[in-house]
C-alpha cells in the first residue's frame, strides 16, 4: 500500500454532460479552462471550484486542447485547438489583474459563474488555419512568442505572434513524423520543442540556423505516444539532501548539465523518462540514427531512456505531469486510476544496477498514491499538478491534483 | 329564325341551349311539323357554306345532335339510308365535322340495323377519307370515329371481315388508320377493337405491322391525371394492351425478342409488366408457337430467378415457367425439350449448394412440377439421381442441407399436385423415396445437434414426403414416423439445438395425411413415456406437452383424449403423485381447449360431457371436504365449461336437474354451508358460467346468492376464498338476475351496496360491494342502480384505505367468467359509461383535494383507466395529463401496477397525440427518467418507462427536446447496467433513439 | 454481378444456426411449460393489493419473485445480440449471418484487481475477404454500437482477428485509438454510414 493518499477535494460545478479531455491552470490567476466535446471551454475558479464562463461559439467540433499564455500581463489570452483543424485565440481583460479573483470571495460569489454578461468578456481576437485535420494538442513557448501546434496530419506547426497576439504568423511546418502528432511540449529554458506520435516515437525539434528542424528522434515506446513533458528548470530539486555521498554529487552534476528530462507517456502502458547527453564530449551526438555529414554537429541532441516508471496501469496512459514544486509525477488513463510518482535514491547494492546503457542509475521511482476508479467507471484523460487556492489550502504551496474525465467532470485531489 | 340558324346562335357560347334547340327540331320531326327533307334544305347553305369550314362543322354537329334525339320510328328505312348516304357523301368532299358525321352515323344504327353494304360503305368511306386519323388534332373528333369502327366490328363482323378477304390492301391501311393516337380513351377503344381482326381474321401478312402497331405503345407509362373524369388507369391500358400483344401466335416471332429485349430494362416497372404479358402469351398461344421459344424464354426467365433482385419479379417469372409447362403437359415431345435445359442447368447450381442459386434451382423446379404430374415424374427422373449423388459424395452438412431443401421443394410441388387433382401419382417420388428417407433420418438421428437448419430440414422433409400420397411404402412411414417420434421422445436439449417444438409440429402435419400411421405408432410411443406411476416431472413433463398437441389434428382428437383418460385413471388407482394427476387433469383440458375435438353442427359433441366431464363431477361430488384442491376442483370446472356452454338447453337442463341437488344441499351434515360453498366455489363458478339463463331455477339461484354473500360476509374466508366466490357472486348476479328485481334482490340477499357502505365498511363488505357493482357494471341494464353505486364508491374514496381505492381495478379487469360465451349480459358501452361516470369527477377531486387523500384517487383512476382502450381516454387526455404525471410520482411500491398502467396510458398518448404530451414535455421526460430506474421501480416499470422515453424523441417536435439530449442520454448510462436483461435491452434502444437527435446547428460544413 | 464489391457473393449462415440465448435465464429457471397458462393466477386474490388483477399478477409477480437481487450478467451473447443485428456496408445482410461477428469471437474480461470496476468487451471481427476495404469502417461501427450500448464501467476493445486481413494491424491501431474514434464519430460521412450500418439494430 502507497505511503500517501489521494483524497477527492472537489469537482468543479456544474460538470459538462459531454466527455471533458484537458483542464489548465491559468499562469498567475486563479482559473482552470477546461476542453470539452461539447464545442466549448469551460472557465472554473480555482478558489470555489464554481464555473465562471463558457467560451463558445468559435468552433465547429470538439475542443481537444487549450493553452494559456504565459506571462501575459493585464489580459488573459487563450488558445484552443479542435477537432475542426482550426486553432483559436481568445482574449480577455483580467479585472484587477494580478489580484486574481480576490474579489470573488467577497463580491458576487461565482456560484452562478458563466452568466452571459462574464461570457462576453471572452472575445475571439483570431482563427489560425493551416491544418489538414483534427488539431490534437498546442503549447506557448515559455520564452518566446511562439505557439506550437500538431494534427492528424502528421505535422507539427510553430507559429510566431505578432503584434501582440494579433496576429500569427506560420513559422515551420515539421513533417517528419509518420503519423498523428498526439502531443507537444516545450523545454522550460531553451527553445526546444517535443512531439509525441501515432508513430510511437518522440521528436526534438530545434531551431537551427534560420530553419527549424528535428534534433533528436526518440524511440522505444511500443504504441502511441499520447503525452510529452520536460522537467522543471530545477532539474531534481527533491534528491538535493540526502545527497550526501561523493557519487550522488557527481552523478548529480552530471543531471545539472543534461538539464530538464524528459517524461513521456504511451498506450503501451509505460511511462519513461529521458535525459541528454550532455553536450561537451564530442563524440557524442552521433548516437542518433541520422546522417550528419550536412548536419551542424551540436544541432543534433542525443537522448536516451534513463529511466521507467513502475508500471501500474493496464490499459493505456493517456497523460503524465511533472510537478514544478516537487518533482513528483502523477499519471492517468483509460483504466481510470490516478498514479503519484516520486524519485528517490536508491538505497543497497547500486554496482547490480546498472541500465541498459550500462549508466549507473542512482535513482529510482516509486509510487507514493495512488487511486482507482477516480472518475467513477469512466476514462480519466488529463492530469495536471497546480497550486491549491481555496480556503482549504494547508500551507504555502500547497499543490494539488486536477483530473479531467469521460463523464465531463473535472475534479480536484489532494495530497496526504 | 330557323332552328339550324338559332343553333348556329347558341352553340359556341351556350351549348346547352343549342342542344335544346335540336332537341326542340327533333320533336318537331317526330310531331311531323317538320319533314326531314326540309331540315336538310334547311342546312344546304350552311353545311356548303364555301367560306367557313367551322359553320360546316357546326351545321353537321346540329345534324348529330337532332339524330341522337330523334326516337325509334320516326325515320324510315329509307330516310335513314338517304341519310347515310348524305352524310358519306360529303365526307368524300369535306371532313369538316368529321366526328359530328360519326356521331350522327351512330345515331342512326341504332336506330336500325344496317345490311352489309352499307356496314361495308361505312368503313371504306372513313378508311379512305380520314385516314389517317391523327389528322384531327381534336379527341372529340376522333372518339366518334373510333367508336364507330368500333360497332362496326363489333356487330358486323362477316361484311367488315370480307373487306379483308377481298382486299389485301385494306388490312395495310386499317392498321396504320390509328397510327400515333395517344389519348387514352380512344387507346382503350383502339385496343379492343383490335382483337377482333387479331383473333379471328387471318393475318398472317399483315402479324408483324399489326403487332408493331400495338406493341409502339409497350411498356405503358400513363399516369391518369389526379382529377381523371374518366377514371382509366395505367392498368385499364396495360390489360387491354397486353390481350392485343397475346392475341395471336402469329405475333409470336416479333413478340418474344421484343419483350426479352425489353426483360433487359432497368425499370422494375417494365420488367414486371413484361413478365405478365409474357404469361398472357404463353397461355394464350398455341402450343406448338411456344414450343419454338420455349428454351429462349426458359433462358431469359432463369435469370430473375437465380441472381434474384425482386422477389415479385422473380415470382412472375417463376409462374411464367409453370405455364409453359402447363402447355406441354400433354405433349411429350416439346415437354421434354423444355425441361432438359432446366434439369441440366438446376443440376450444376446444385452442385454448389447452398447458394443463391442452388435456392433460386429449388423455386424452379418447384414451380416447373406444379404443372403436372407427368411434368413432376420427368424433373424428378432428371434431378433426384445427380442430387442423391451429390449428397452421398459431399460431407459437408451446409451442402447436404441445401440439397435436401432442393428435395423439399418438389416434393411439396407433388403435394400441391395432389390437392389439386386426387388422381395424381407420385411414381417417380416413390422411386427415390429410400434414399430420400436415408438422408433425412441420418440427418436428424445423426448430425450434430447443433446442426439446427439441418436437421430442421431434414424433418420438414420427412413429413412433406409422408404427406404426398403413394410415396411412401407402409414400412417407409413408419421408419419416418419413428425419426420424429425419436426426437420428441428422447432428445432434451434447452436453448439452441432445440427443435422438439417442430418436430411435434411435423408429426400433427403427418397425423393429417396418415392420421392411422400415427395412431397406430406414435401415440404407443408416447404412451409408453408415460407409465401410470412416473419418476421426476423432468421425465414425463416433456412427453406430456407434446402429446397434447396432437390433439390439433381432429382425425386423431379422440384417440388422444381417452389415452390422457385412461392415464389418468390409472393414475389415480395407483396413487401417482399429485403433480401428475394435475398435468394429465390440465392435458385433459388443454385438448378441449386448444385441439379439436369432434363436432356436431358446429357444436362440439356433447357425448363428451358423459365420457369426460360426467365422472370427474362425481368424484368432486364425492369428495369428503377434508380433500379440498382448489386447483382440482377449476380444472373440472372449465373442463366441463368448455363441454358443456355450447349444448343445447335441453341437454343442459337434464344436466343441471342432475346437479342442482348436491351443489347446494347442505344436508348432509359433513360440512357447513361456508365450507361446502369454499369447497365448490373454483368448480361450480365455471359451472354456473356454462349454463343458460333460462333452464336455472330462481329459487335456486336465490338461495345460491344467499349462500355465497353469507360466506362472503360470515368474516371467515381465506383470501383464495373471498377472491373466487367473489367472482362467483358477479357472474350470478350479472348473469341470472332480471334488472327489474335488482334492487329487491340484492336486499333480500343482503348485498345492496349503499346499505353495505353505510356504517362501518369492514373489508368483507367492500369484497362483496365491489363484486356486485362489477356485475352491474357489465350488465348495464340498471343504469339508474349503477351510477348510484359508482356515486357512493366514489363518496367512500377519500375516507377508505388505499386497499379500497386498489379494487376500483377489479371493476374492470378482464375477466375469463363474465363473458358472453359463458352467456352473460355483457354491456358494449360499461367501458365507455364507466368512464365518463367515475373518472371527470376523479380528475376534479386530484385538482381540488389535499394532500393525503389525492394518492385515494390516483390510485382508483389508473384501476379504471388501465383497462380502457385508448379511442376512449383520447378525447379526455387534455384534461387527464396532470393526474397521470402525478400517479408517476407514487413511490409506494404496492403502487408499481399504478405507475405501470400510467405508463402503458403514456406510451399510446405519444403515439397517437404526441402534441398533447408536447404540452408538459419537461416534467414528463423527468418523470419517465425517474421511472427508468430502481430501487422503488420494479422491472417491468423501469422497462415501460424507458419505452415511452424511447418515443418521445421521435414523436416530439425536436426542437423541443433537442435541449434534453445530452442530459438524457447521460442519465441513461445507468439503465444500461440494469440488473434485468430486457430492462437493459429497452435502455439501449431508448438511448439510441436519444442519441439520433441531430443537434441542430451542429453540422454546417 | 456487382462489381463494385470486394466479395459480390459471401457464403450467408443459415438464421437458425445462428447462436441465440438459451430459453432458460436466471429469471426463469424452468422452461415455461404449455400448461403454465392455465396454472396463471387460479383466481386473482385480492388479498395482495398488487394483484388485484390476472393481468397485472401474472406480469409483475413474476419479476417480485425474482427480484431484482437475482441479476441477469451481461455475457457474450448479450454482446453478440448488440452487435450481430449491425448491417454489413455493402451488403444487405446483418453481421452475423454473414460470420463477420461470431459468439466465440467475443470475450469478456473481468475487472483485473479487487478494487478496480473496470470490465473489458473484447470483439475479433471476421471480415468477408482479407482484402475487404471496409474493414476498419465495419469495425468502427461495432465499436461504436458497443460504446452506446454497453454501460460506462466496460472498455470496449474492436480488433481483427489474427490473418484474416491485409491491413489488420493498421485497422486495429485506428479502432484502439480514442482520439480517432471520438474524431471519427464528428466527421458527418462516417457518421451516415455508421448510422446506416446500425439502423437495423432493434
Amino acid at each position: 500500500m502507497p505511503p500517501q493518499q489521494l483524497k477527492p477535494l472537489a469537482t468543479f460545478q456544474p460538470p459538462c454532460n459531454a466527455r471533458t479531455w484537458l483542464s489548465t491552470p491559468h499562469p498567475h490567476l486563479p482559473l482552470l479552462a477546461t476542453a470539452c466535446s461539447d464545442k466549448t471551454v469551460r472557465i472554473y475558479s480555482l478558489q470555489n471550484f464554481q464555473q465562471q464562463a463558457t467560451i463558445s461559439g468559435g468552433h465547429k467540433r470538439s475542443i481537444r486542447s487549450c493553452c494559456w499564455r504565459p506571462n501575459s500581463v493585464g489580459e488573459s489570452v487563450l488558445a484552443t485547438g479542435s477537432f475542426d483543424a482550426s486553432v483559436g485565440v481568445w482574449k480577455r481583460w483580467e479585472e484587477n489583474a494580478g489580484a486574481g479573483g480576490e474579489v470573488d470571495f467577497t463580491g458576487r460569489g461565482l456560484a452562478g459563474g458563466g452568466d452571459g454578461e462574464e461570457d462576453e468578456e471572452w472575445r475571439l481576437e483570431v482563427i489560425l488555419d493551416g491544418h489538414d485535420s483534427e488539431i490534437k494538442s498546442l503549447q506557448f513557448c515559455p520564452t518566446a512568442p511562439l505557439l506550437a501546434t500538431c494534427s492528424r496530419d502528421k505535422s507539427v506547426w510553430i507559429w510566431e505572434e505578432l503584434d501582440d497576439g494579433e496576429n500569427f504568423e506560420t513559422m515551420a511546418v515539421l513533417q517528419d513524423h509518420e503519423g498523428d502528432v498526439k502531443c507537444v511540449g516545450w523545454h522550460p529554458a531553451e527553445q526546444v520543442l517535443a512531439s509525441g506520435s501515432y508513430d510511437d516515437c518522440v521528436r526534438l525539434w530545434r531551431e537551427d540556423v534560420d530553419d527549424w528542424g528535428c534534433c533528436a528522434l526518440l524511440k522505444g515506446h511500443g504504441g502511441t505516444v499520447w503525452w510529452v513533458e520536460f522537467e522543471g528548470v530545477e532539474v531534481a530539486k527533491n534528491l538535493k539532501e540526502g545527497a550526501e555521498s561523493e557519487e550522488r554529487k557527481g552523478w548529480l552534476e552530471e543531471r545539472e548539465k543534461s538539464g530538464p528530462r524528459l517524461i513521456t507517456c504511451s498506450d503501451d502502458k509505460t511511462i519513461r523518462v529521458w535525459r541528454r547527453q550532455p553536450k561537451e564530449k564530442k563524440e557524442g551526438g552521433q548516437a542518433t540514427g541520422m546522417p550528419s555529414i550536412w548536419k551542424n554537429r551540436d544541432f543534433e541532441e542525443h537522448w536516451f531512456e534513463e529511466a521507467q516508471l513502475p508500471l501500474v496501469h493496464d490499459r493505456p496512459i493517456y497523460a503524465v505531469n511533472w510537478s514544478r514544486k516537487t518533482g513528483r509525477v502523477v499519471s492517468t488513463g483509460s483504466d481510470g486510476k490516478i498514479v503519484v510518482y516520486e524519485e528517490v535514491w536508491r538505497t543497497g547494492d547500486v554496482e547490480m544496477t546498472d541500465d541498459v546503457n550500462g549508466r549507473k542509475n542512482l535513482t529510482e521511482w516509486i509510487v507514493v498514491a495512488d487511486v482507482e476508479n477516480a472518475h467513477d467507471v469512466f476514462e480519466v484523460n488529463h492530469v495536471v499538478w497546480l497550486e491549491r487556492c481555496d480556503k482549504g489550502k494547508r500551507f504555502e504551496g500547497e499543490e494539488v491534483v486536477v483530473s479531467t474525465g469521460d463523464d465531463g467532470e473535472v475534479k480536484v485531489w489532494t495530497l496526504d | 329564325m330557323s332552328d339550324i340558324q338559332l343553333y348556329l346562335l347558341e352553340v359556341d357560347k351556350n351549348k346547352p341551349e343549342a342542344e335544346r334547340i335540336a332537341t326542340q327540331s327533333a320533336t318537331k320531326l317526330q310531331e311531323k311539323q317538320l319533314k326531314l327533307i326540309d331540315l336538310i334544305t334547311s342546312l344546304e347553305e350552311y353545311i356548303n357554306n364555301k367560306g367557313d369550314g367551322s359553320i360546316r362543322a357546326k351545321s353537321v354537329g346540329y345534324l348529330a345532335d337532332v339524330l341522337e334525339h330523334v326516337p325509334a320510328k320516326v325515320l324510315s328505312g329509307q330516310e335513314r339510308r338517304l341519310l347515310v348516304d348524305f352524310i358519306l357523301g360529303r365526307l368524300e368532299g369535306d371532313v369538316e365535322g368529321v366526328g359530328a358525321s360519326a356521331r350522327a352515323l351512330l345515331a342512326l344504327e341504332s336506330l336500325g340495323k344496317w345490311d352489309s353494304e352499307t356496314a361495308q360503305k361505312v368503313m371504306r368511306t372513313f378508311m379512305d377519307h380520314t385516314h389517317p386519323l391523327r389528322q384531327f388534332k381534336l379527341q372529340t373528333e376522333r372518339y366518334p370515329i373510333i367508336q364507330l369502327v368500333d360497332l362496326l366490328l363489333a356487330k358486323y363482323r362477316t361484311p367488315i371481315k370480307q373487306l379483308h378477304d377481298e382486299d389485301p390492301q385494306f388490312m395495310e391501311g386499317f392498321i396504320s388508320f390509328f397510327e400515333g393516337e395517344k389519348d387514352p380513351r380512344n387507346l382503350m377503344i383502339v385496343f379492343s377493337l383490335l382483337q377482333v381482326p387479331m383473333a379471328e381474321w387471318d393475318i398472317q401478312a399483315n402479324a408483324q405491322d399489326m403487332f408493331e402497331a400495338v406493341f409502339n405503345y409497350f411498356p405503358i407509362t400513363f399516369k391518369p391525371p389526379p382529377d381523371d373524369p374518366y377514371g382509366i388507369t395505367a392498368q385499364d391500358l396495360k390489360d387491354r394492351l397486353r390481350d392485343c400483344i397475346a392475341a395471336n401466335s402469329d405475333f409470336a416471332p416479333y413478340a418474344f425478342p421484343a419483350l426479352l429485349d425489353k426483360l433487359d430494362s432497368t425499370s422494375i416497372n417494365t420488367k414486371r409488366d413484361v413478365l405478365q404479358t409474357l404469361q398472357a402469351c404463353i397461355s394464350r398461344y398455341l402450343a406448338n408457337t411456344i414450343n419454338l421459344y420455349s428454351v429462349t424464354l426458359w433462358d431469359a426467365l432463369k435469370f430473375e430467378i437465380i441472381n434474384l433482385q425482386e422477389e415479385d419479379l422473380a415470382q412472375e417469372a417463376l409462374k411464367a415457367l409453370e405455364l409453359i409447362a402447363e402447355k406441354f403437359a400433354t405433349s411429350e415431345g416439346p415437354l421434354n425439350s423444355y425441361i432438359r435445359p432446366i434439369v441440366k442447368e438446376c443440376n450444376e447450381h446444385l452442385e454448389d449448394a447452398p447458394t443463391k442459386q442452388s435456392q433460386g434451382a429449388g423455386r424452379i423446379l418447384h414451380s416447373v412440377c406444379k404443372a403436372g404430374s407427368t411434368v413432376a415424374d420427368k424433373i424428378a427422373k432428371g434431378v433426384f439421381p445427380v442430387l442423391f449423388t451429390l449428397f452421398q459424395s459431399s460431407e459437408s452438412i451446409a451442402k447436404r442441407r441445401g440439397l435436401i431443401e432442393v428435395f423439399n421443394q418438389i416434393t411439396s410441388a407433388y403435394r400441391d399436385l395432389q390437392a389439386s387433382d386426387p388422381k395424381a401419382d407420385a411414381e417417380a417420388l416413390q422411386a427415390f423415396a429410400d434414399d430420400a428417407l436415408n438422408a433425412m433420418i441420418r440427418a436428424i438421428t445423426n448430425a450434430p445437434k447443433a446442426e439446427v437448419s439441418f436437421r430442421l430440414a431434414a424433418l420438414n422433409g420427412l413429413s412433406q414426403l409422408a404427406g404426398v400420397r403413394g410415396a411412401l411404402s407402409e414400412d417407409q412411414v413408419k421408419r419416418a414416423i419413428d425419426a420424429i417420434d425419436e426426437v420428441i421422445l428422447r432428445e432434451r436439449i434447452e436453448g439452441h439445438g432445440d427443435i422438439s417444438a417442430e418436430a411435434v409440429k411435423s408429426l400433427v402435419d403427418v397425423a393429417h395425411a396418415l392420421p392411422e400411421a400415427v395412431r397406430q405408432q406414435s401415440i404407443p410411443a408416447f404412451m409408453v413415456e408415460l407409465p401410470d406411476v412416473p419418476g421426476d416431472e423432468a421425465s414425463w413433463k416433456p412427453v406430456l406437452e407434446s402429446f397434447v398437441q396432437l390433439s390439433a389434428e381432429q382425425q386423431i382428437f379422440d384417440t388422444v383424449a381417452v389415452r390422457i383418460k385412461n392415464k389418468l385413471n390409472a393414475a389415480r388407482f395407483q396413487n401417482a403423485s399429485p403433480d401428475y394427476q394435475r398435468a394429465l387433469l390440465l392435458a385433459l383440458l388443454y385438448v378441449f381447449t386448444h385441439g379439436s375435438p369432434m363436432r356436431e353442427e358446429g357444436v362440439i359433441r356433447s357425448s363428451y360431457f358423459s365420457e369426460y366431464a360426467e365422472p370427474l363431477i362425481e368424484r368432486l361430488r364425492d369428495a369428503l371436504p377434508s380433500e379440498r384442491d382448489d386447483s382440482t376442483a377449476e380444472i373440472i370446472g372449465r373442463l366441463t365449461n368448455v363441454i358443456l356452454r355450447q349444448q343445447s338447453p335441453h341437454f343442459q337442463s337434464s344436466v343441471y336437474n342432475k346437479n342442482m341437488e348436491w351443489m347446494l344441499s347442505s344436508t348432509d351434515g359433513v360440512d357447513t354451508a361456508d365450507s361446502r360453498v369454499r369447497r365448490l366455489a373454483p368448480f361450480s363458478t365455471y359451472y354456473y358460467a356454462s349454463l343458460r339463463p333460462d333452464i336455472v331455477e330462481p329459487a335456486n339461484i336465490v338461495a345460491l346468492l344467499r349462500a355465497l354473500s353469507h360466506y362472503l360476509l360470515s368474516g371467515s374466508q381465506d383470501a383464495t376464498g373471498s377472491g373466487i366466490v367473489a367472482r362467483h357472486l358477479s357472474l350470478v348476479i350479472n348473469k341470472f338476475l332480471k334488472p327489474d328485481a335488482m334492487l329487491s334482490t340484492l336486499q333480500d340477499a343482503g348485498i345492496e351496496v349503499e346499505a353495505l357502505l353505510s356504517g362501518e365498511v369492514t373489508p368483507e363488505k367492500v369484497i362483496v360491494a365491489f363484486a356486485v357493482v362489477k356485475a352491474l357494471v357489465i350488465q348495464g341494464r340498471s343504469g339508474a342502480l349503477t351510477t348510484k353505486y359508482f356515486q357512493l364508491l366514489l363518496q367512500t374514496l377519500p375516507k377508505a384505505d388505499k386497499t379500497f381505492a386498489r379494487r376500483f381495478a377489479e371493476l374492470l379487469a378482464a375477466d375469463d367468467i363474465l363473458t358472453k360465451d359463458n352467456h352473460c349480459l355483457v354491456s358494449n358501452l360499461y367501458k365507455q359509461k364507466t368512464f365518463s361516470q367515475t373518472i371527470p369527477p376523479m380528475v376534479e377531486s386530484v385538482r381540488t383535494s389535499e394532500a393525503s387523500v389525492k394518492p385515494n384517487y390516483l390510485v382508483a383512476m389508473s384501476g379504471i383507466l388501465r383497462w380502457l382502450p385508448y379511442s376512449i381516454i383520447e378525447s379526455s387526455l387534455g384534461s387527464l395529463m396532470p393526474s397521470l404525471l402525478q400517479s408517476l410520482d407514487l413511490n409506494n411500491k404496492a403502487d408499481q401496477p399504478v405507475k405501470y398502467s400510467t405508463l402503458t396510458v403514456v406510451e399510446s398518448l405519444l403515439m397517437h397525440d404526441p402534441n398533447v404530451a408536447a404540452e408538459h414535455s419537461a416534467s414528463l421526460i423527468t418523470r419517465l427518467l425517474n421511472a427508468t430506474s430502481g430501487p422503488g421501480n420494479v422491472a417491468r416499470v423501469r422497462e415501460k418507462a424507458l419505452q415511452c422515453l424511447t418515443l418521445v424523441p421521435r414523436q416530439l417536435k425536436s426542437e423541443a427536446v433537442v435541449p434534453y439530449r445530452r442530459p438524457v442520454v447521460k442519465k441513461l448510462l445507468g439503465c444500461l447496467d440494469d440488473a434485468k436483461r430486457n430492462v437493459r435491452s429497452a435502455a439501449v434502444k431508448c438511448r439510441s433513439a436519444w442519441l439520433a437527435l441531430e443537434e441542430g446547428a451542429d453540422d454546417e460544413e | 454481378m456487382e462489381p463494385g464489391k470486394d466479395n459480390a457473393n459471401p457464403t450467408i449462415l443459415n438464421p437458425d444456426d445462428l447462436p441465440r440465448r438459451r430459453r432458460s435465464t436466471p429469471s426463469t429457471q424452468t422452461k415455461r411449460g404449455i400448461f403454465d397458462a392455465f396454472l396463471a393466477p387460479a383466481y386473482p386474490s385480492l388479498a395482495d393489493p398488487l394483484l388485484s388483477s390476472p393481468e397485472v399478477l401474472s406480469d409483475l409477480s413474476s419479476d417480485e419473485d425474482d427480484s431484482d437481487a437475482t441479476r441477469e450478467e451481461i455475457d457474450e451473447q448479450e454482446v453478440y445480440d448488440l452487435i450481430s443485428s449491425i448491417t454489413d456496408p455493402e451488403h444487405p445482410l446483418t453481421l452475423g449471418s454473414l460470420g463477420v461477428v461470431n459468439l466465440e469471437d467475443i470475450t469478456i474480461i473481468p475487472p483485473s484487481s479487487p478494487r478496480s470496476r473496470i470490465s473489458s468487451v473484447q470483439v475479433l471481427i471476421t471480415p468477408t475477404t482479407s482484402a475487404c476495404s471496409l474493414t476498419t469502417v465495419i469495425g468502427l461501427g461495432v465499436k461504436v454500437r458497443l460504446v452506446n450500448a454497453l454501460p460506462p464501467r466496460f472498455r470496449v476493445d474492436v480488433r481483427i482477428k489474427e490473418g484474416t486481413s491485409s491491413s489488420a494491424d493498421e485497422a486495429n491501431k485506428q479502432l484502439g485509438d480514442k482520439e480517432r474514434v471520438a474524431a471519427a464519430m464528428e466527421n458527418k460521412n462516417l457518421i451516415n454510414m455508421v448510422n446506416h450500418m446500425l439502423s437495423s439494430c432493434e
